[in-house]
């Protein structure tokens, strides 16, 4: 296992899947909803769609966890997520105080997955200088 | 934890890379360990023990 993993290479398969589902969704919802060309059961199909493929992309990240079989990239890539989830906690506490408080403008909560995976990189940047490893992105 | 991983491999003249691919791990794997970054799991000690003929205790040594 010199190189990527099975694990690692069906990870980034999965997630080209989901991000593709992504921006289809995101091009759908400008020009079907924005443009009021659907309405009922629909509207709520296409409006649910770009938050459902962010939804399996976490659970894209979650199988690739499960699926890793060397322990100790498994280990890194968990101590990313924690890293990415204690910093997304924190942002979101921290603004939103300050949001209640009328200091910043209002966060678009769909952003905080943007941040979130922003944070997993800033833990493998961590995984790196105490690991010695990028982990899963090597 | 202390081990002799670096001077078994070095003995049997592996490289990493093929340590790595007799216990179907990562290099980096292989390296953080030798490196003292990480002590395997209990199972991957036995593999690493099983490979080189030895008991896990004559590789990995307390602090």
């Amino acid at each position: 296992m010199a190189g990527k993993s099975g694990a690692s290479r069906r990870y980034t398969r999965r997630m080209a899947a989901a991000m593709t589902i992504y921006l289809a969704a995101i091009a759908a919802g400008e020009y079907l909803i924005d443009g009021g060309r659907v309405a009922g059961p629909l509207l709520w199909f296409f409006a649910l769609l770009p938050g459902l493929a962010i939804a399996a992309a976490v659970y894209v990240l979650g199988l690739y966890i499960v699926e890793e079989t060397d322990e100790f990239i498994r280990m890194i890539t968990v101590h990313q997520a924690l890293i990415a989830t204690g910093l997304t906690l924190t942002f979101a506490a921290i603004w939103g105080f300050l949001e209640n408080y009328g200091l910043v403008g209002h966060f678009e909560l769909y952003w905080i997955v943007v941040l979130w995976f922003f944070g997993f990189g800033i833990g493998a940047l961590v995984a790196r200088a105490i690991h010695g490893s990028w982990g899963m992105h090597r | 934890m202390k081990n002799r991983l670096k001077v078994l491999r070095a003995e049997r003249n592996w490289s990493q890379a093929e340590l790595a691919a007799r216990l179907e791990v990562s290099r980096q794997s292989v390296n953080a360990i030798e490196t003292g970054k990480y002590d395997p799991s209990l199972p991957l000690a036995f593999r690493i023990a099983d490979l080189f003929g030895l008991a896990i205790e004559e590789i990995f040594l307390r602090d």
